[in-house]
């Protein structure tokens, strides 16, 4: 289906084309560039991993020591925090799956875009979680991982994966799900009883099979042609739109064991097998984004513990994307951006280690890409300020760090810009002025 | 400056208003800062009339509504203009909104300063009403004869916010005809029964019938329900809803409902110990010997006990709705309830169970604990107060509740604080202030609505959650506890979130939040909201759209309150209503039209719960696992769209493609395991097959048979009532026809077999899985007739009008 047809319909979210007499079309693969989403849910520290600042108890950091010249990789500062699964609450078994932000540094750095210093403009969860992955707090658009599956192949059954993240698909096409690997190969194959068995019987001969669903789809047709109730026409589109290119669940080459980690650590499993799930479908062709999800950043208490756990997670989980991404060849096609509600501070609540960082509307984001020169990787652009921890601004020709009065706040509104047009939706696409964003322009990747 | 007169004393929502948000102030002068920004020029150019509405009233402002009357495809206004429409098509929509609210919301300039004369943003539900009310309990002050709320924006009076309009403009012109029209007040009867959609046909009252009992009760209508209101019609709907509304289906949907709003089955979700492993062991000393399976209990028993615990608030629910209780008392009971199991973890004394084996039993009870050497019982406020509730909505030692408290707004009063906070902040403006919440406006706004409230809740620790505080511990440099602007007495502090609990019951919008809920639960879409964009696509058909539900679900929720909270009386109205019943319209709609029905009617994605419930009502067997549990709330449960209370907390809503390919495994699968074993039943006790026999084929001459069978199936499955001449019936009947012809040419050339596959033999019973007697068992197919309404089967259970509702 041509993308536009795709969107014309989804738009009116009815049939604006005749139904053919089998709801399908010609399905050609997606071959990438692969977009994923992942999602710091409840708020960040980037004092903790990208922004580091010397140590000083009253202000943003007393938990490690920190020298500009030294705990860097290329051009990217981190928090040199050690981790440990039992100093973090856990016990060794975890110590393979945390992973600290030297070590992310050193294994992607290359492929890492660090953005400091943005302006969420908001402490509010909800609007902050809408802002950084939409650009937009104040109204409901789609997120951006929506809008590039739509702009891509809005037709393909699993375009936009979400499975925990922001999921706002602005209407524009379905959200997908994915859980358990024999539940997906039983409904990829959906007349097949043994799923696992090449020569398995099947429900319904094949020719009785291909004759029902002509029929569902004539039937559909009719009731699609014949219901005027907007609603009604619009959830028979849906469905229409559904069935489309069903049959290419079948493509699908899930792994036959989704990886299994420690009780403790469950988060963290959950977020490693939707990016095997995730990566499955981008083999297979039928996927554009995916959102991933770990939560356990709202740590307004026992941050020195909570927060450091959570990021050592975090890190290895986008390790794990990439090594996966590699072993199914498709790291020169995966583009990555990782985000939070916002961040955290600006200081401490309270001196006792049970005490935490509250919502500081100050955070970063980092933009990544299997091929460091998609990206261009080990790359920082913006800053904070170092006695407030406030934003920096930047020249937005050359990226140059700047005071706060003298050059451009980076907002998300800022980022987002930068990142549609990085994506393919500049400022002639239908979808940039159906949801527009109104901010400055900053030359982010050239 | 006079106070001439005080018109029609603010009433409901009008008490929110000018009781709660004015800052208290009582001095009868209004003149001190009100302020208005600058007036937008293109004022006035939208029109919001509503579908009760005529232009009889109105100015000549109220033509362009898109309902073109010319493409016969619109609604036909009625006669009655009520004063709050004219309200809201001529005043609010086009300048208050705009202009004058950007100083006088809650939170503005003007609220600072104590103005009365204040206006609610849209995210308050009542907002309409509650801003009409305030306008009526300042219409009577004036300046030299003038009305004060038109002086001020003329500026003969001081105004921070300038000049905005000049006598005779177009909203000078609507204030005063509002004015005139608050001496005698017109109001317009509300009807929910369709008649606001003359253009869009509603589903008849038996089918009404179908839809509601399926929903409610996972059953189809009994032939005596169908009787009785192909009889008695609409009315007796009522009837049989008040008959399957004390059914114990009924509250397990309930349940469900009631857990897409709380979410409280992260902590059941078939685990041994999440529920009881959040308890206090010191409180509750039957914890640790559970958690730690001391009395080696099964893993089944265990599961039992956990989840016991764990739907303790949606057991409480339930318990009131089920005894006819105002619903209120979700809020204010001071008790909750507990089955033997719950009652055993939680070591409630004085309980007596009928039946202590009876797992269903639930009795009112409350929670000891033991402090300072005395037993302190919980101040039980309802779900409030639920140990499973305060885990479920934790807080930490700086958020003080905060989180509880933007809760209560949303789920009991459909307010989402937050966005109240409209405005980006500035980080850098309250680094130098101290104690910012408090003294920062950026942060006070929203915080001297949330933080009171959460202080409500300060008898909680703040990191055991639902540990019991003795004394309570609040904090003196937050806003003081209490409930919009009346403070708790600190005698009751440590009471306190009963003293809310009975306020946030009385508050207006609590009503509305229920109708909310409810609403959504039943039609699968949430109600609409207030459009604020007057930029975006086909604005004035959105905005009608709101207001004309807006309306019928407003009457829906005085009927709620007027029969005493009953929640059926509420889920009853909205079943009954247009958004609930629209079934289809015979032309098709302008695309204004269209934008104004966008929420109307069926075509609503059934839930995997409903589905699942579906499948088993209409074809006699559910869907089930070896284990009998249903696939679409196990192994399908994610894929289909549904939640797991704890990492995907939303439905989804719009089909995609995996959702369909899970429909049509249900569909292929169940048509393999019930076909055949139907036939194994006498005719009389068919749920699929009724009219026909194995050995009826078109080739036997029995095609009249068929398509009488087709035309049962059809009612059956999806309760289309059909002509035996529909061409539905015929493209039904041609799908059986084909199978059976190719099947019976495959049979010929041996391409096919005459035995079944085995997962589609009738066997064993499917009721109790006891083996049939050989001469009852169906293995083979050598007629091809089971494999052909296998087909049909499978065809109807994965059609539109199956899975959606």
């Amino acid at each position: 289906m041509h993308r536009r047809d795709f969107l014309n319909i989804a738009a009116m979210t009815g049939l604006a084309v005749a139904a053919p007499r089998r709801a399908k079309a010609a399905f050609s693969p997606y071959g990438g560039p692969y977009y994923v989403f992942v999602s710091a849910r409840g708020g960040w520290d980037p004092n903790y991993f990208c922004n580091p600042k010397v140590k000083d108890p009253a202000r943003f950091n007393r938990l490690y020591d920190y020298a500009p010249d030294t705990h860097k990789v290329g051009n990217l500062p981190y928090a040199n925090i050690p981790v440990s699964g039992v100093a973090l609450g856990l016990d060794a078994m975890a110590d393979p799956y945390l992973m600290t932000a030297k070590d992310f540094l050193a294994a992607h750095g290359a492929q890492t875009l660090v953005l400091n210093g943005i302006n969420c403009q908001t402490n509010n969860h909800d609007r902050g979680f809408k802002t950084t992955f939409s650009g937009r707090g104040d109204r409901d658009f789609p997120a951006l991982a929506a809008m590039i599956a739509a702009d891509r192949a809005p037709g393909h059954p699993l375009a936009f994966i979400s499975s925990g993240g922001y999921a706002n698909s602005g209407n524009l096409l379905p959200v997908t799900r994915l859980s358990s690997v024999g539940a997906f190969q039983k409904i990829a194959n959906p007349n097949k009883v043994d799923v696992n068995n090449p020569d398995s019987a099947t429900y319904h001969s094949p020719e009785n099979f291909a004759r029902i669903t002509d029929a569902q789809a004539a039937r559909l047709g009719a009731i699609e042609g014949a219901e005027a109730l907007p609603r009604i026409k619009a959830s028979a589109g849906e469905l229409y739109l559904a069935r489309s290119n069903m049959d290419a669940l079948s493509l699908v080459d899930l792994p036959t064991t989704l990886v299994d980690l420690p009780n403790n650590i469950g988060d963290l499993e959950r977020m490693m097998q939707q990016t095997q799930l995730a990566l499955a479908a981008f083999q297979a062709g039928l996927a554009v984004s995916a959102n991933l999800e770990l939560g356990g950043f709202d740590t307004h208490a026992s941050h020195d513990i909570n927060q450091v756990r959570q990021l050592a997670k975090l890190l290895h989980g986008i390790h794990f994307l990439f090594q996966q991404a590699e072993a199914l060849g498709l790291l020169n096609e995966l583009i990555v951006v990782v985000g939070s509600d916002f961040g955290r501070g600006k200081s401490y609540n309270g001196p006792g280690a049970a005490d935490g960082k509250d919502h500081w509307p100050v955070t970063s984001m980092l933009v990544m890409s299997g091929d460091p020169s998609v990206v261009g990787g080990d790359r920082l652009v913006g800053a904070t300020t170092d006695e407030d921890n406030l934003p920096m601004t930047v020249d937005p020709m050359t990226l140059e760090t700047l005071a706060p009065d003298e050059g451009t706040e980076m907002t998300f509104g800022t980022v987002h810009r930068a990142l549609r047009r990085f994506a393919g939706i500049d400022d002639q696409h239908p979808l940039w002025s159906k949801f527009p964003l109104v901010s400055e322009d900053v030359g982010i990747f050239g | 400056m006079t106070r001439a007169r005080l018109l029609l004393p603010g009433l409901g929502l009008g008490l929110l208003l000018s009781g709660c948000y004015n800052g208290g102030g009582e001095d009868g002068d209004a003149s001190e800062a009100t302020g208005m920004a600058t007036m937008d020029s293109t004022m006035g150019s939208t029109s919001t009339t509503g579908t009760t509405g005529s232009t009889t009233a109105s100015s000549e402002s109220d033509s362009d509504t898109g309902t073109d009357s010319d493409t016969e495809t619109t609604g036909e206004p009625g006669d009655c203009y009520s004063t709050l429409q004219f309200f809201a098509d001529n005043v609010w929509a086009p300048t208050m909104s705009k202009t004058c609210i950007q100083c006088h919301d809650p939170t503005g300039i003007a609220a600072e300063k104590n103005a009365k004369f204040l206006l609610l943003p849209p995210v308050y539900p009542g907002f309409m009403e509650a801003n009409l009310e305030n306008i009526k309990s300042i219409a009577g002050y004036s300046f030299d004869d003038v009305p004060l709320i038109l002086a001020k924006p003329l500026f003969l009076v001081e105004h921070e916010g300038g000049k905005l309009f000049n006598e005779g403009d177009d909203i000078y012109v609507a204030i005063e005809e509002l004015l005139a029209q608050l001496d005698s007040p017109i109001e317009c009867p509300v009807d929910t029964s369709g008649a606001n959609f003359p253009d869009v046909e509603l589903l008849t009252p038996v089918q009404t019938l179908r839809k509601a009992t399926l929903h409610l009760a996972g059953r189809l209508p009994t032939a005596d329900e169908i009787s009785a209101v192909e009889e008695g019609g609409l009315a007796a709907v009522d009837d049989a809803l008040a008959a399957l509304m004390v059914e114990d289906a009924f509250y397990d949907r309930l349940t469900e409902i009631f857990n897409d709003v709380f979410l409280t089955d992260k902590y059941a979700n078939g685990s041994a110990t999440n529920a009881v492993a959040l308890l206090n062991n010191n409180d509750f000393p039957e914890r640790n010997p559970f958690i730690n399976n001391d009395n080696m209990l099964a893993t089944a028993d265990r599961v039992r006990i956990n989840q016991a615990v764990a739907r303790e608030p949606l057991d409480l629910m339930t318990y009131i709705v089920r005894n006819d209780r105002p619903f209120t008392e979700i809020l204010t009971a001071n008790y909750t309830v507990f089955n033997p199991d719950s009652a055993f973890i939680y070591g409630v004394k004085n309980i007596q169970f009928d039946d202590p084996n009876n797992k269903k039993e639930l009795k009112e009870g409350v929670i000891t604990v033991t402090r300072k050497g005395a037993e302190k019982a919980y101040p039980h406020a309802g779900i409030l107060t639920s140990p499973m509730w305060l885990n479920r909505f934790p807080t930490t030692p700086t958020n003080i509740n905060r989180h509880r408290s933007r809760m209560v707004f949303l789920k009991f009063l459909a307010t989402d604080v937050l966005a109240l906070a409209s405005q980006a902040i500035d980080p850098d403006a309250g680094s130098t202030v101290f104690n910012p919440t408090r003294n920062n406006p950026d942060c006070s706004k929203c915080h001297k609505l949330i933080d009171p409230l959460a202080g409500a809740f300060q008898m909680f620790d703040k990191n055991d959650q639902e540990f019991l505080l003795d004394p309570p511990v609040w904090y003196p440099e937050v806003f003081n506890p209490g409930y919009l602007n009346e403070q708790i007495p600190p005698d009751q502090f440590s009471t306190g979130v009963q003293w809310l609990a009975e306020r946030v019951a009385s508050d207006p919008r609590f009503p509305l939040a229920t109708v909310y809920t409810m609403y959504n639960a039943l039609t699968g879409q949430h109600a609409l909201t207030y459009p604020t964009d007057p930029e975006a696509d086909f604005y004035d058909q959105r905005l009608k759209a709101w207001q004309t539900q807006d309306v019928i679900l407003r009457s829906i929720a005085d009927k709620f309150v007027a029969d005493q909270y009953n929640l059926k009386t509420a889920i009853r109205e909205i079943i009954k209503s247009p958004y609930y019943r629209a079934r289809s319209m015979p032309k098709a709609p302008t695309p204004e039209r269209a934008a104004e029905l966008g929420a109307l009617g069926t075509g609503r994605l059934s839930t995997p719960e409903l589905l699942a419930r579906k499948i088993g009502a209409v074809t006699g067997y559910p869907w089930v696992r070896s284990d009998k549990l249903d696939y679409l709330t196990t192994d399908y449960k994610i894929l289909y769209g549904g939640h797991d209370s704890n990492e995907i907390t939303e439905r989804l809503t719009a089909a995609n493609a995996v959702m369909a390919s899970v429909a049509a495994r249900m569909a292929n699968e169940h048509a393999c395991t019930i076909t055949a074993f139907d036939f194994t039943r006498p005719a009389e006790e068919r749920t699929l097959f009724p009219l026909v026999e194995l050995g009826d084929s078109p080739d036997s001459g029995a095609s009249a048979e068929i398509k009488a069978n087709i035309q049962y199936l059809h009612r059956q499955i999806l309760g289309e009532e059909l002509d035996i001449d529909d061409p539905e019936l015929s493209r039904t009947f041609q799908l059986f026809y084909d199978t059976y012809t190719a099947g019976n040419a495959a049979l010929a050339d041996m391409s096919e077999s005459a035995t079944l596959i085995s997962q589609c033999r009738a066997t064993k019973d499917l009721k109790t899985g006891e083996a049939l007697v050989a001469e009852e068992q169906i293995t083979k197919d050598e007629a091809y007739v089971v494999r052909s309404w296998m087909a049909v089967i499978a065809y109807l259970l994965s059609d539109y009008n199956f899975i959606y509702e």
